[in-house]
């Protein structure tokens, strides 16, 4: 043995303990939940906002201004609930190397986050029924109109980004281009939002109409 | 990668599930709202019944529950922040109101 060999460091093999997650992390699918965290939190600071204000008030809906219509955002509610299954079927068909299926149910997701828009239009500017701006529920007027419109339009964003997101990836799993994690992370965005419209639903839309104010 | 007609029966009826879940749940939010009997607790229970679907969402729908415990953690904790924030929040509240 040379001096030079005595004053190499023995090669030792690192003994860890078992960890069967090592390895197993998608980069992409960990780098959407990092979005969609950072996203809930942009969310929970205006829901928040939301809390403290209501809570502060003394009066929330002040006189000529309108109440929510709670039968037709449920209508709502429930055609985003259905999109939310069926982007599962689509990702399903997704895993199951189906384009086809894959395509037709993106599809459906997409024209659901458009029917949630049309409605969401509907409501705030009207198309049949004059909308809450007509009716006298006006953007800085008050707390209650302001917190409404930031929080559904902040949401409303969300669902036009998702709708967009959704056609990407319809389109370029038609064409042969997508890659298999693709339709898995539009399925998480789009359960996102869904998930985050049922908070805003019970906090905006429920509580004031079973709450004091 | 094939897909057996039993396990494709076997999904169809855990969307259901799903879609069910939701759906009552969703019902069941309505109806504590529009029915004025709870009084002060229609907030606690509306606020509990958002917070069930939310994890509902989370572990069913967005397949948290097969992810890995490193994951559901992560996606935890700023959950637990914004609860914690709030709870601060409430306490400041009951504080300056009984002072």
């Amino acid at each position: 043995m040379t001096a030079a060999d005595a004053h190499v460091r023995p090669q030792t093999t690192a003994s860890w303990p078992p960890d069967a997650q090592f390895g197993k992390a998608n980069p992409a699918k960990l780098a959407m939940w990092i979005f969609l965290l950072s996203d809930w939190l942009s969310f929970a600071g205006l829901l928040l906002a939301y809390g403290i204000l209501r809570a502060g008030s003394a009066v929330w809906r002040h006189q000529g201004e309108p109440g929510l219509n709670i039968p037709f955002t449920c209508l709502l509610t429930l055609v985003l609930i259905a999109s939310s299954i069926s982007v599962i079927v689509a990702h399903d068909a997704a895993v199951a190397a189906d384009r086809r299926r894959t395509v037709i149910w993106l599809g459906i997701t997409a024209l659901g986050g458009v029917l949630f828009l049309t409605g969401q239009y509907a409501e705030w500017f009207g198309i049949l029924h004059p909308g809450l701006m007509h009716e006298g529920l006006v953007f800085g007027h008050s707390a209650y109109a302001s917190t409404f419109y930031v929080i559904t339009g902040f949401h409303g964003l969300h669902v036009t980004a998702g709708v967009i997101y959704l056609l990407v990836v319809l389109g370029r799993t038609a064409r042969g281009f997508a890659r298999g994690g693709e339709v898995e992370l539009v399925a998480l965005f789009w359960h996102f939002v869904d998930l985050i419209w049922n908070l805003v639903f019970v906090l905006v839309y429920l509580i004031p109409a079973g709450g004091p104010g | 990668m094939s897909v057996t007609p039993a396990a494709v029966t076997g999904r169809a009826r855990e969307y259901l599930l799903m879609l069910a879940v939701m759906v009552l749940l969703t019902m069941l939010e309505v109806a504590v709202a529009i029915v004025p009997e709870h009084g002060r607790w229609t907030v606690v229970l509306l606020l509990g019944l958002a917070l069930a679907q939310a994890v509902y969402f989370a572990l069913y729908t967005m397949h948290l529950s097969r992810e890995t415990v490193a994951l559901r953690r992560m996606a935890a904790g700023p959950g637990l922040i914004a609860a914690l924030y709030a709870l601060v929040l409430m306490a400041e509240a009951a504080w300056r109101h009984l002072r």
